[in-house]
């Protein structure tokens, strides 16, 4: 119903906005328009088609059915006059990725656009349970009451797929009612509907653990109206004309909607079916669990700019912006058995719901010249402002995970920790040969932050640049640029005293910036274009004990477009990317000041390797003049990540044997992932209006993440027990994980959301109808 | 029929009308002194002014409001009278455009675009770093046939156009977790502004947050429990261009954590083969646990586990 409403919109507006200017001008000109129609359908069909629970990756964010295709199409109107479009065209008709876009404009009176994109998202194909994941009823993931032990875990039914579809539509009208005056209005509506893996515990710090699929049904609607005015240029004679030579300005708004229709999801603890607050099992019996609260927003904007002698513009803008939510809080906790709890009274919530506000604010002040010819000044400030000004909250008591009630002196409060960034930039360049210029730049960025939550008081990076653009050797244009910056925090280190000293982290830790790049596009002959880049990123954080020390990045980048002659031209790309991140962690046990409290003999490293590697190509040849014409297109996309970790002492001293296997690190298996996609598409032009097209894809997608897969678990806490046989585990966390095959009493219980490897080929056969007039082929299945 | 599908049903009805009633544009003027006028430029360049009629400012230029708008082939390319009339020999006072060794400058060259699409979005151009690193508008766009659907660019899609230069940005969106760009749903205009703006990294909202809340708005909040990282940056914890890791996350999981929670749970080792701490490592790591981690709204959501 939706669709047919959508669309019937979509059409019914597209035909009224081409039928209406079309008779006005008609009765003017005596003459009418042109009428313009195109369409793509044909036939899919799968020489491999990946299984259903293959395919949470091949169609992550799309849809490719097998069978009848409406593929592309495309309704047009032009008027007699030649001035105006007024078009509506589509792709993927019927599908779950189909997008229907009407577009109609009159050069320097208006354009209008309404456009419905709807976008798929998989999370995962693989998922199992014996419970009802919110089929039954939105936002109850109930479980049978004698619930399911480890053989009907592991045993469970795939749910399908766990995804969300988006819907957005989005409407934008830019009229342009005289040559200094622009009105814009855009509404975009995004409507999500369908579910995401999340997880829970039944337990403050251990399990019982459940994944499962939370619900997601809601909307956001954005609306924006701006006015903008243009002076164009202003005489001399005019008012401070010899100053002022043309002025803008722009005043807008924007308000934002977030509806949430559900407010929280009930889930089965996957151990008990009655509520309890002792024994050795305890706990909710079923959990509430908060969803993301409805929530508004509204921007106002105000932006002027003003052109003065020597070239100089100054612009200014002015952004506040009023965040709103005030939902009612959902109540304290879900386990009935804690109404006996001695600090059950004070978890009665001072009230019923947040009244939070937060205001943002955002100064720019942004000035450019060129007070001669060869040189170019530019400075810039900006001052972005967050302060949350809901007014605290006190509880007395909570539960954070419906097993016990916590009471603390003072209660819990929630905090408001306001920031402001201020950023100030200076740069100058200067031409000093023809088309070939030294540019220098320094900025200055000062955060500062709410001491009591951040410990410090904020942070201020200086960072100076340079950069050098040549391109007055016809065959090449050339960019270098450098950067390096020092970030150091300021203001007096607090640091609670459960911690140690020197423990920043790296938001706000002491670093050292270095930034290199290089752009080069050579053209040694008009037919060939190569380019080349170059990047590296160098941060390194000092005086910083634990977490990330240094991270580094480095790309490289050729492209080569070929075009040897007008029938032929080719294109091949190659992207080569290391990461390289270290960082520093340690494990902690026993009280304060305990040897096991900071012992050096439980640090380690762990180094982060990331290897990224890009390639395509591709190739387009008319084979006949006007009759045969082929593409192809090939890339590999090969990723790794492997995390490597090292004791500093191996192994582990001091405290418990406990205390040191839990100290001892392991490398992790490396994670890696590989795509594949090859097409080739042969199209045979019948005629001007007909053309018929034969497609062949090919992908290969392999995947490897131990973190979604099977671990490989033994029948003991500790390593070194007996392997459990993986084949009841494998290949996707099925669930019932640490516990004895037959009982209930397992902690972790998995859905299993990893994206499997696949294979997948595919024929796509279509009959083109005004092949000229059709949309260009989105997404990348469709070169 | 609802009331939504009323208003669906009103807006578009209303709309079309509203814009089928605009009044119509105004007639050509004479090409000012000095110039030669299109016909001149017919002469030697036809095969040029088919497909250049076709473009939205092919149609702009056919009938002009402006004097400028007038001078038709010479709004853009300056005075061509003598250039004509030299049989092209010579071209003093036009502008050229592109990068070539006989470019005209690039400030010039822009400076012609701007005379026109100076408003809005291009407000910002004049100090923006694309201005700054000396980028032609023609760099991006064409603007003698019609070659996209939006914004005529001179590549078949704004992706192809950024990664032009953005190379690594590119590469990105073919990693593991990444948005739908390469699947044609999302474009790099729908976070930054390229023409120039107000905000860092040329980002259309005014913080990082505030662009990611536009189609993400259920992280907005506020929330009775706020996560200082995720209230102050979104971009502290994912890398929105692409990533190896799940949900664009910057580093695995629970390492992504302990960057900054060095003590919880005795920070464990997170041994892939240690079963007993085996939720800190598998499947969402900490948010295993942890999983309203961009705030809750729950009395008890202290530490984001409801």
């Amino acid at each position: 119903m939706r669709l047919y409403s959508i669309t019937t919109a979509c059409v019914l507006a597209g035909a009224l906005a081409m039928a209406l200017p079309a008779t006005s001008h008609a009765q003017a000109k005596k003459t009418s328009g042109t009428f313009t129609a195109a369409a793509e359908i044909g036939a899919r069909a799968f020489t491999t088609e990946p299984a259903d629970v293959d395919k949470g990756k091949f169609e992550e964010y799309r849809s490719l059915p097998a069978g009848a295709i409406l593929e592309r199409f495309s309704v047009g109107y032009t008027p007699a006059d030649e001035t105006g479009t007024y078009q509506l065209t589509g792709r993927h008709i019927g599908q779950l990725d189909q997008s229907l876009w009407l577009q109609a404009s009159r050069p320097n009176l208006y354009d209008f656009s309404l456009r419905w994109d709807k976008t798929p998202h998989i999370y995962s194909s693989t998922g199992r349970s014996p419970g009802n994941e919110g089929v039954a009823a939105l936002g109850f993931n109930t479980l049978p009451s004698t619930r399911p032990d480890s053989t009907a875990w592991k045993n469970a039914p795939l749910i399908g797929n766990i995804r969300t579809i988006w819907d957005p539509i989005s409407a934008k009208l830019a009229l342009y009612p005289s040559e200094a005056l622009d009105t814009k209005i855009e509404w975009l509506h995004i409507g999500k509907k369908g579910g995401i893996p999340k997880s829970i515990t039944f337990s403050a710090t251990s399990g019982p653990t459940r994944e499962y699929v939370s619900p997601i049904d809601e909307s956001i609607n954005n609306f924006k109206v701006a006015q903008s005015y243009a002076s164009g240029t202003r005489a001399a004679t005019s008012f401070l004309g010899e100053w002022i030579k043309s002025f803008q300005g722009t005043v807008s708004y924007e308000y934002s909607k977030y509806t949430n229709n559900l407010s929280s999801v009930y889930v089965d603890n996957p151990q008990i079916s009655t509520a309890s607050i002792s024994g050795t099992v305890f706990g909710a019996s079923t959990a509430r669990v908060a969803l993301a609260p409805s929530n508004s927003a509204q921007t106002m904007s105000l932006m002027g700019s003003v052109l003065l002698p020597f070239r100089t513009r100054v612009t200014g803008s002015v952004n506040a912006s009023m965040q709103d939510q005030n939902e009612a809080f959902i109540a304290p906790y879900n386990n009935t058995a804690l109404a006996a709890d001695v600090n059950a009274s004070k978890t009665t919530l001072p009230r019923s719901s947040l009244d939070g506000k937060v205001k943002l604010t955002t100064v720019n002040i942004t000035a450019s010249s060129h007070p001669i010819d060869k040189l170019s000044l530019g400075a810039k400030y900006r001052n972005h402002s967050y302060s949350n000004q809901t007014e605290e909250l006190t509880l007395a008591a909570i539960s954070v995970a419906d097993r016990a009630i916590s009471a603390a002196t003072g209660g819990y409060s929630t905090e408001a920790d306001p920031f402001t960034k201020v950023n100030t930039d200076l740069t100058a360049a200067y031409q000093v040969v023809p088309n070939g210029s030294i540019g220098v730049g320094y900025a200055v960025e000062d955060f500062t932050r709410e001491p009591s939550a951040y410990r410090i008081d904020g942070t201020r990076e200086k960072a100076p640049r340079v950069s050098v653009d040549y391109s007055g050797i016809s065959w090449l244009s050339l960019h270098a640029g450098y950067l390096t910056s020092q970030r150091k925090f300021y203001g007096q280190y607090r640091e609670a005293a459960t911690e140690v000293t020197d423990m920043r982290s790296y938001m706000f830790a002491n670093r050292d910036r270095k930034r290199t790049n290089l752009m080069a596009t050579v053209t040694p002959f008009d037919q060939i274009s190569v380019g080349l880049s170059y990047q590296n990123n160098d941060d390194k954080y000092r005086d910083l004990r634990f977490g990330i020390t240094s991270d580094k990045l480095t790309s490289t980048g050729v492209d080569i477009d070929y075009t040897p002659m007008s029938r032929l031209s080719m294109g091949l790309g190659y992207t080569d990317e290391k990461g390289d991140n270290i960082a520093r962690y340690r494990y902690r046990t026993g009280a304060v000041g305990s040897a096991t409290y900071d012992n050096p003999g439980f640090y380690w490293t762990t180094s982060y390797l990331d290897r990224n590697k890009g390639l395509s190509a591709n190739v387009k040849a008319t084979l006949i003049p006007d009759k045969l014409e082929m593409t192809v297109y090939y890339a590999n996309t090969d990723a790794k990540s492997h995390v490597l970790n090292v004791n500093d002492v191996n192994p582990p001293t001091g405290g418990t044997a406990a205390n040191q296997l839990a100290a001892t690190v392991e490398n992790w298996p490396e994670v890696s992932q590989k795509l594949t996609p090859l097409n080739f598409a042969f199209q045979y032009k019948v005629s001007a209006d007909w053309a018929f097209t034969l497609r062949y894809n090919a992908e290969e997608y392999t995947n490897h993440n131990f973190q979604a897969e099977a671990p490989k678990f033994t029948t003991t806490t500790v390593l070194g027990g007996t392997p459990v046989a993986t084949t009841w585990v494998s290949p996707d966390l099925p669930g019932n994980v640490g516990a004895t095959t037959g009982s209930n009493t397992g902690q972790y219980h998995f859905l299993g959301a990893n994206y499997h490897s696949y294979k997948a080929n595919w024929l796509t056969f279509t009959v083109s109808w005004h092949p000229s007039s059709l949309p260009p082929a989105a997404g990348r299945a469709a070169y | 029929m609802n009331g939504k599908r009323y208003l669906r049903w009103l807006g578009a009805i209303v709309t079309a009308v509203m814009l089928a009633c605009l009044p119509t544009v105004a007639s050509a003027q004479k090409p000012a002194a000095g110039y030669g006028g299109d016909q001149l430029c017919a002469d030697c360049h036809k095969d040029l002014f088919a497909p250049y009629a076709k473009t939205a400012m092919g149609q702009a230029m056919a009938h002009p409001r402006a004097g400028h708008e007038a001078k038709g082939c010479e709004s853009c390319h300056g005075p061509a009278k003598a250039h004509a009339e030299s049989g092209g020999e010579t071209k003093a006072g036009m502008t050229l455009y592109g990068h070539k060794k006989n470019s005209s400058p690039v400030k010039a060259q822009n400076a012609n675009c701007l005379q026109c699409h100076e408003k809005t979005s291009r407000t910002m151009w004049a100090g923006s770093i694309h201005e700054a690193r000396n980028v032609a508008c023609v760099d991006c766009h064409a603007v003698m046939h019609d070659n996209t659907e939006k914004g005529n660019l001179k590549k078949a899609t704004v992706l192809a156009t950024c990664g032009g230069c953005h190379k690594d940005k590119a590469a990105a969106m073919s990693k593991y977790s990444h948005m739908p760009l390469t699947e044609g749903k999302m474009e790099c205009t729908s976070c930054h502004s390229p023409h120039g703006s107000a905000n860092e990294k040329l980002l259309v909202a005014a913080g990082t947050n505030e662009t990611c809340f536009s189609c993400h708005a259920e992280k907005r909040g506020p929330y009775m429990w706020e996560h200082l990282p995720v209230t102050e940056n979104c971009s502290n914890c994912h890398d929105a261009h692409g990533s190896n890791k799940q949900r664009m996350l910057k580093y695995q999981l629970p390492r992504l954590c302990q960057n900054c929670h060095f003590t919880p749970h005795g920070a464990p080792s997170g041994r892939p083969s240690d079963q007993a701490n085996v939720r800190f490592n598998y499947n969402k790591g900490c948010s295993n646990c942890h999983s309203a981690i961009h705030g809750s709204n729950h009395p008890g959501g202290i530490y984001f586990t409801r």
